[in-house]
């Protein structure tokens, strides 16, 4: 298989100063998004603390064998897809593409599952508004719609993630030129990582409070 | 001559050339035409307001239209022309050459950040011209989320995507900072517009990600009537305030600090001197970054907010300010003694200095909780910023257009009339402001189009300076113009200044330098003066 | 140069120690834990990440400087919660 040099772009003096930007580019880039969702995450903070009660009683009606299994795929989609980064890495293009192929079904599982969870979430009236469920007091609402947003902004996220991830495995199917893909192979494992890492912090705060009264 | 060969100008000049360049010079002059078509649009909204101000029952415009002139002006200021104008004007094109680079280290994000700049100023503009918004820039809740008749959304869009656009260019300028330094640039030999558009940019990067969620969050309370922010739904509206100006404080920074910048290359080449404490310049760029982050309630002492919390915040400004005087302080130190000449671009620097004096000084009378109690929603509040944003950031930008306008153009201007026009401009612009913070402590209220006739005088006042002010404007932009066909053919270094910039051509070609320099100096190494104030010639 | 990925057993052992985590987090939160179990909760899961971020996505082998912008944004965002959560708290002392 032909592997020819990877190319350095003018602006850059070598390939080493190329891969740092990149790199620092990306977790600059990670920075933001943590505060993109902080902003949501500090009026989870505010209203729980003001409706403790309201907010676990909101948290009961969410599914947790949907949300639990959701987070061992996810975390799962990490391995793989930091098995794909080692296998780059090692320059084996068969591994690599296997592990990004496993990356992006355990991500579509993802999506399917949540397309499941929030049919069934409707279908229990748990979206706030005029139809919100009369069995919930006031604050379940302001709950469900911190779980609607936030859910729904990482779901957008994880759709941007398979994107990329998608783009990068036909590339590398196609060109066969692993050693040029290896940094940006990288840096969409960075994005994904972040985005499971979102997901670890969204899961005990939207399906686990006061579970167990 | 320059102009005997291929210069970034004249490399392509088809419009494709232009649309698709991922030239950073190119990309900060597409920056420069477009900032100046929103603030056209501004001006126009402050013009109108202040004729409407000249009588206390103004009958120019009815309220609701004048509700929306203060807000147009301030959305299209600040976002549209006032975060942007030094960094992705002066930003985009020196810092590569600043740094001995051949460009920033993701161009094409850099081209990208444009195109995002002008789609969310697409949809500004288009909220403009269907009639406007009406909250105030502010956009607090739950006026803006439920009772506002105004195009809430689509304004708060444009500047969400916008938003986006000036997290690029901040992370660009990161990663161009610190991975692309020519051999022998040092953190230390860098010169201060570097160090403050590294500062700037870890403010865009970090701060500007909240605004993007919390104008989303406002966006969508207003489509679905349900949300964080209206009591009603058992919402807190200072929620809101607390996530609008955790960004919109650190916002005023990003805006600043480059004019600092600005300040510390002028002043260190019409005084020919060494900039004095070029460390504790640099360093504070970097603390006013940081500590500003720590202020923003400051803006929220009558929301509501707790008392205890308004305390720490209001301690915490005044701790702001310290770094800010540090510069200026260092800046005047390194007049002393200098060989000054007044240029153009000097002159508008002295102007900052100055200007920005007032305006840091009124700042921590409003950082003073039992004051701001009196004069907050006055227009002792108004003066206050538009001495930051337009007596100082304004003026340094224009002090930094003319600076590098040889550099960037390769023409001269006429350098009488730029100086006639700078004096223009303070003049104007004094007349203009100063009187509001009269006003301001005599209780009138900012954002209203009547008012009590024992304000009349000092109304009339401020728009008649105004007007000079916008003369002040008006002048530049014919004499750059004109320059650009008639004015004189720059010389590569026209004002003898230090920096890796004045080393290559006006206009500089394409790739910026035909070898990248090694840098073993230190910045501002201008000749040392003798006893007498004349320069020791070597 | 960078260093290599880390190795197949290491991600593998990792992956194994997040699944754990995940449902230790579910077993505590079921069980009656008292005004603890949040707070349990939310440093075990502040744990997973800091695994993530030093093994997959490879910190621990990484230089100082990326290091610094990795933990940078976490940073600003104890700045925002900090000062908010400041103001909410201490309303009650009025």
């Amino acid at each position: 298989m032909p592997e020819a040099n990877p190319t350095v772009a003018e602006q850059f003096d070598d390939r080493q100063q190329q891969r740092d930007a990149a790199t620092l580019g990306m977790w600059t880039f990670l920075a933001t998004e943590v505060l993109f969702f902080g902003g949501l995450f500090l009026a989870y903070t505010v209203y729980r603390h003001f409706y403790y009660d309201d907010f676990g009683a909101g948290s009961k009606r969410t599914d947790l064998v949907f949300g639990t299994t959701n987070s061992v795929i996810l975390i799962t989609s990490s391995l793989s897809v930091a098995l794909a980064v080692r296998a780059a890495n090692l320059n084996n293009l068969k591994s690599t593409l296997r592990w990004l192929v496993v990356t992006l079904l355990l991500a579509a599982s993802f999506l399917v599952i949540k397309g499941f969870e929030y049919h069934k979430d409707i279908a229990s009236n748990l979206v706030p508004g005029p139809n919100f469920t009369p069995t919930l007091p006031l604050h379940a609402q302001t709950f469900f719609w911190l779980y609607w947003a936030m859910t729904g902004l990482h779901a957008v996220h994880v759709m941007v993630g398979m994107s990329v991830l998608t783009a990068i495995t036909l590339l590398v199917w196609r060109q066969r030129n692993l050693p040029a893909k290896r940094t940006t192979i990288e840096l969409a494992g960075l994005y994904w990582h972040f985005v499971d890492i979102v997901w670890l912090f969204l899961y005990p705060l939207l399906y686990l409070v006061n579970r167990h009264s | 001559m320059s102009d005997a060969r291929q210069n970034y100008l004249s490399a392509g000049d088809t419009v494709k050339s232009w649309l698709l360049t991922t030239d950073h010079k190119r990309i900060g002059i597409l920056f420069l035409l477009s900032i100046l078509f929103f603030f056209s649009i501004a001006a126009a909204a402050a013009a109108l307001m202040r004729l409407e101000l000249l009588h206390p029952q103004g009958h120019l415009v009815v309220p609701d239209t004048y509700n929306k002139l203060f807000t147009i002006h301030g959305v299209l200021m600040v976002w549209f022309f006032l975060i942007p104008s030094i960094p992705s004007v002066l930003g985009n094109f020196l810092v590569p050459l600043m740094i001995g680079a051949r460009d920033v280290a993701f161009p094409r994000l850099n081209l990208l950040s444009w195109y995002l700049f002008l789609t969310g100023g697409f949809f500004a503009f288009h909220a403009v011209i269907l009639g406007g918004v009406d909250t105030g820039w502010t956009f607090y809740t739950p006026y803006s989320s439920a009772y506002s008749n105004s195009h809430v959304v689509e304004m708060a869009l444009g500047i969400f995507i916008a938003g986006f656009g000036s997290i690029l260019t901040g992370l660009n300028f990161i990663i161009t900072i610190q991975t692309m330094r020519a051999p022998g640039l040092t953190w230390f030999r860098l010169p201060l517009f570097v160090w403050s558009m590294f500062a700037t940019s870890i403010i865009l990067v970090l701060a500007t990600p909240v605004l993007a969620i919390t104008l989303l969050l406002m966006g969508v309370e207003r489509v679905w009537g349900i949300g964080l922010f209206n009591p009603k739904l058992g919402g807190d509206p200072v929620l809101f305030q607390h996530l609008f100006w955790f960004y919109s404080h650190p916002a005023v920074y990003i805006m600043i600090l480059p004019g600092m910048g600005v300040v510390s290359e002028v002043i260190t080449c019409f005084a020919r001197k060494q900039i004095f404490g070029y460390k504790f310049v640099a360093f504070s760029s970097v603390a006013i970054a940081i500590i500003g982050f720590l202020v923003w309630g400051h803006h929220m002492f009558v929301s509501t907010q707790s008392l205890y919390a308004g305390l720490t915040f209001s301690l915490l400004s005044f701790l702001v300010a310290i770094p800010s005087a540090i510069k200026v302080f260092n800046w005047t130190a390194t007049l002393y003694r200098g060989s000054i000449s007044f240029e153009a671009p000097m002159l508008y620097i002295i102007g900052f200095i100055g200007l920005f004096v007032v305006g840091g000084l009124t700042g921590l009378f409003l950082a003073t909780l039992a004051v701001d109690v009196h004069v907050h929603g006055t227009y002792f509040v108004v003066a206050h910023f538009h001495y930051i944003m337009v007596g100082g950031m304004v003026t340094a930008f224009m002090g930094g257009l003319h600076y590098w306008w040889p550099k960037m153009t390769g023409r001269l201007y006429p350098r009488r009339l730029a100086q006639v026009a700078a004096i223009i401009l303070f003049i104007g612009f004094n007349l203009t402001f100063f009187p509001q913070f009269i006003l301001g402590y005599l209780g009138m209220p900012r954002r209203v189009h009547d008012y009590a006739p024992e304000f009349q005088f000092y109304n009339v006042c401020s728009t008649c300076g105004a007007a000079i002010l916008g003369l002040g404007y008006l002048l530049p932009l014919l004499y750059f113009v004109w320059s650009l066909r008639y004015g004189q053919k720059a010389a590569d270094n026209p004002w003898q200044a230090t920096g890796l910039e004045w080393k290559t051509t006006s206009p500089p070609p394409k790739h910026n330098f035909e070898v990248i320099p090694v840098v073993t100096e230190d910045p501002y190494n201008y000749p040392p003066l003798n006893d007498y104030g004349e320069h020791e010639h070597a | 140069m960078k260093a290599a990925s880390p190795s197949t057993k290491s991600l593998a052992i990792t992956w194994l120690v997040l699944v754990v985590l995940h449902f230790t987090i579910l077993g505590i939160s079921m069980l009656e834990f008292g005004g603890i179990g949040t707070p349990v909760i939310l440093t075990l899961a502040v744990v997973q990440m800091i695994l993530v971020m030093l093994v997959f996505m490879e910190l621990s082998r990484s230089n100082k400087l990326v290091r610094l912008f990795a933990v940078a944004g976490f940073f600003w965002l104890l700045i925002q919660f900090t000062l908010t959560a400041g103001d909410y708290l201490m309303r009650a002392f009025h």
